[in-house]
């Protein structure tokens, strides 16, 4: 029954962009944005509400593999290569980081992730033969938003699907354990750091990938825009705003804030970043389980497979 | 040789010395119990073993096997579980997948996928739970808690088993109860060391008693040596040595 | 040489500011249990608000800064008691988590809305207090009479605040809650309002570090959550709770910043970071941690 009503939602998603409507191109950007948002909020949420380490530097992955592609594609490298050689640097850069960050708890490994985007920006900036620095790098052009379109709504797929997956298989029940009592875990014969590490990994190949398609797609990239604290933090907010932990959260949150964005964004010229803040601090004061997790919502919710850790 | 060795193992945390030069032996198929007062080092010993503290000197043996410098999550597999004293059950989980943890990464682990539900069913049967297997685990109380603790180290198929004071907090009958399944585990061939501060539990399922004071051993023997040990009732038991029900 | 000599003393200085503020944002944590991610906009704030007094009112903007000071612990004690206190009662993890919202969210609303007022009032972005002094001269160092008077001054603060900690019965109260909450909580010490009054002292040392800042070189809206990631690095470094950690831990970076800086002046700024994850590698617990 659900199945059925998540393939017709499907569906409808699919033919949006060639539907013929007037307002079809315009409808698709914005999906496109959306399903963006969606696909960097569920992979962070892989690591920050499945298995507690709230990661803020998930966006690191995203702008490593934007500009991975850019780079390797300008250099010569055929497009398909540069996005797999892209995709396979985020990955690779999310096991790296793993033996420094993961000896962290709590909110240092917050703090400590958040300086990482603060480092790659400044990073990109300074290896200026390399990514232009502040100029951005450009990318041959060409028109992509019907492709875009499918293969974002694919990763979007993608991406819950192997949250689920994940969920219910070993390795969930590893990172649940980790997040409800690391050292219990251990003691218990959890390869915490090895989990650990490969869970960032995993997090690490959706936004990786979904970067490298962006560049292509957006033609333009630069710093400020794969690093930036609005870019960064947005995900994060989704996720915690629609409820950190539960498969459903991070796209009702990104669904919800995309809307209030893209209403009153019209309405307010300045102040974005203050109203995300404000946004974020009502939702960790009032609301630190989001949605979600709110009595009516979460009582509908128990019908469904109660998705690990919807506490 | 014993199945866990403990060979002048001495630990200090900064200036104070919490263990000095203990030594025990616990032969396999035994309940020991390991008494004293707050602060004796009992379960400082339990964190040597298990890997969560490091001793300055000495080892740890276990079958045959060093493992003083181990990592906890090396020595799960190796067949050693325990409780903890404050309970440390996986509160955002179920029931079931508390145990399911054990199951999973414990000895038995690599089981077929469908046995391991039905296994930690088992372990959940074992100590009365099954009934709340996909309740979550912040529900319970404190004495199922405990239960629950038991079930998950059960579930990782231990030679050895590490109860840090089960018995604290709960009724005469719930002692009781719990005295029922201590004994049931070691006559499912599982090695028991119980920390306890409740004397009829302890003398009564006992075979062999070690008491700890000051981080040193004081006494060692069956629970009627050490009960009528004068160092040890002058350090601990007090006058009303072996009173019934005792709490810390 | 004597460009070694500048940077060496250019390092402490800035590793002194540095090292207050830091050392207030330890105690909050260690107090409270919240990771404060707000705390480098009291030093961003403590800035502006000299400035703004000087554009005001004119004059020497260390004697304006004692009017920022009060200010400045009246906002940290409101500030702990509206948006920490709700969440410092929660449960670990959904503190944790709620912290970082909280505080992070309370950071960027401050540092838009200050961006905001600045670009409304028609002043630059970047806001500095220009204030002279002659310079000394020691054989062919130069160090100006500035430096000199705002390293007395951190030192009098450094001295007042390890005498307020050893003496007075907040002050050990605050040293013992950082140690060990629950036996402070058993004993007696009401941490709520003790959370408060710290909270207050750590806004009233990030602000002085502002104040500091804004004279010696110059403050800007987004300056907070940079300078926040630095003091957590000087913390790892130096260890929670441990004024001599902060101190040693601010020098070292101070030091390094300069150093590299004037290496490379780009990569000077990450320096904080490198050290964070040297520190995390190979010394978790850092130099004078009581965890």
């Amino acid at each position: 029954m659900r199945a059925l009503a998540l393939l017709v939602l499907l569906g409808v998603l699919a033919l949006v962009p060639v539907s013929g409507v007037e307002w079809a191109g315009y409808l698709s950007r914005v999906l496109v944005l959306l399903f963006i948002y969606i696909v960097l909020a569920q992979s962070y949420d892989l690591v920050g509400g499945h298995m507690g380490y709230v990661n803020l530097g998930h966006v690191t992955f995203f702008g490593v593999g934007g500009y991975a592609l850019g780079i390797l594609w300008n250099a010569g490298v055929p497009f398909l290569g540069a996005l797999a050689l892209a995709t396979a640097s985020s990955v690779a850069f999310a096991g790296v980081i793993s033996y420094p960050f993961f000896r962290l708890r709590g909110a240092y490994f917050s703090l400590a992730t958040f300086g990482l985007v603060q480092l790659m920006q400044y990073s990109v900036l300074n290896f200026k033969e390399l990514t232009q620095g502040s100029y951005g790098l450009k990318v041959p052009a060409g028109e992509r938003l019907l492709p875009m379109y499918y293969l974002t709504l694919g990763l979007v797929v993608a991406v819950v699907w192997s949250s689920r997956a994940i969920a219910r298989s070993r390795l969930g029940l590893a990172m649940r354990s980790i997040r409800e009592d690391e050292e219990v875990a251990a003691d218990f014969g959890v390869p915490v750091l090895r989990t650990k590490a490969i869970a960032l990994m995993i997090s690490a190949s959706f936004p990786g990938l979904l970067g490298g398609l962006f560049t292509w797609y957006i033609l333009y990239i630069n710093p400020e825009m794969l690093f930036g604290i609005e870019i960064a933090l947005t995900p994060v907010a989704m996720a915690m705003l629609g409820g950190s932990g539960v498969l459903a959260g991070p796209i009702i949150g990104a669904i919800i804030l995309r809307v209030a964005e893209e209403t009153l964004g019209t309405m307010l010229l300045y102040l974005h970043t203050a109203m995300y803040g404000l946004v974020i601090l009502a939702v960790g004061l009032f609301m630190p389980g989001g949605v979600v997790r709110l009595g009516p919502v979460a009582r509908w919710l128990e019908r469904r497979s109660p998705l690990a850790g919807a506490r | 040789m014993g199945l866990l060795d403990v060979e002048g193992i001495s630990k200090r945390f900064g200036g104070l010395a919490a263990l000095t030069r203990v030594d025990v032996r616990i032969e396999a198929g035994t309940i020991t119990g390991l008494i004293g007062p707050n602060g004796a080092g009992k379960t400082t010993l339990f964190n040597v073993i298990t890997g969560n503290a490091r001793p300055e000197s000495g080892r740890v043996v276990f079958k045959g096997r060093d493992i003083t410098r181990l990592k906890p999550e090396r020595i799960c597999p190796l067949g050693i579980a325990r409780t903890y004293q404050q309970s440390r059950p996986f509160l955002g989980l179920s029931v079931l997948e508390n145990v399911m943890v054990g199951v999973e990464f414990g000895r038995g682990a690599r089981s077929r996928p469908g046995a391991a539900t039905a296994e930690a069913l088992r372990a959940l049967e074992f100590v009365s739970l099954a009934a709340r297997a996909r309740d979550g685990a912040d529900a319970l109380g404190p004495r199922e808690r405990k239960c629950l603790e038991i079930a998950r180290a059960l579930a990782s198929e231990p030679d050895l088993l590490l109860l840090d004071e089960v018995m604290a907090g709960l009724t005469a009958r719930e002692t009781s109860q719990m005295m029922d399944i201590v004994g049931a585990v070691r006559d499912r061939g599982v090695t028991v060391i119980m920390i306890e501060h409740v004397m009829r539990a302890v003398m009564r399922l006992s075979d062999r008693v070690v008491v700890l004071h000051h981080g040193e051993k004081l006494a060692e023997g069956t629970p009627a040596q050490v009960s009528s040990d004068e160092r040890v009732i002058q350090a601990y038991l007090g006058d009303g040595a072996g009173d019934a029900g005792r709490h810390a | 040489m004597e460009t070694y000599v500048q940077l060496i003393v250019l390092g402490l200085l800035h590793g002194g500011i540095y090292a207050l503020a830091a050392f207030g944002l330890s105690i909050v944590f260690g107090v409270s249990g919240v990771l404060n991610l707000a705390h480098g906009e009291f030093l961003m704030l403590g800035g502006m608000g000299v400035f703004a007094l000087r554009s005001l009112l004119g004059g020497n903007p260390f004697v304006l800064a004692l009017l920022v000071l009060p200010a400045a612990f009246v906002a940290g004690y409101v500030f702990e008691l509206g948006l920490i206190r709700p969440i410092a009662a929660r449960d670990e993890r959904s503190r944790v988590a709620s912290a970082v919202l909280v505080t992070l969210g309370a950071a960027l609303f401050i540092e838009d809305a200050t961006a905001f007022v600045l670009r409304l009032s028609g002043t630059d972005y970047d806001v500095s207090v220009p204030y002279t002094l002659p310079s000394l001269f020691v054989g062919d160092i130069v160090i100006s009479y500035l430096r000199l008077l705002v390293l007395v001054l951190i030192t009098l603060l450094t001295l007042a605040l390890g005498y307020y900690l050893k003496v007075t019965y907040t002050g050990m109260a605050l040293r013992a809650t950082t140690q060990n909450r629950r036996g402070a909580l058993l004993t007696g010490v009401d941490t709520g309002r003790l959370s408060s009054i710290t909270f207050g002292i750590g806004a009233v040392l990030a602000a002085a570090a502002g104040a500091f800042e804004v004279v010696l070189a110059s403050v800007d809206p987004s300056l907070g959550l940079p300078v926040t990631l630095k003091y957590l690095c000087i913390i790892v470094l130096g260890g929670l709770g441990s004024l001599m950690g902060a101190l040693v831990g601010g020098a070292i970076l101070g030091l390094t910043e300069q150093f590299v800086g004037f290496y490379s002046p780009a990569w000077g700024q990450t320096a904080a970071f490198f050290i964070l994850v040297v520190v995390l590698l190979v010394r978790p617990r850092g130099l004078f941690g009581t965890y």
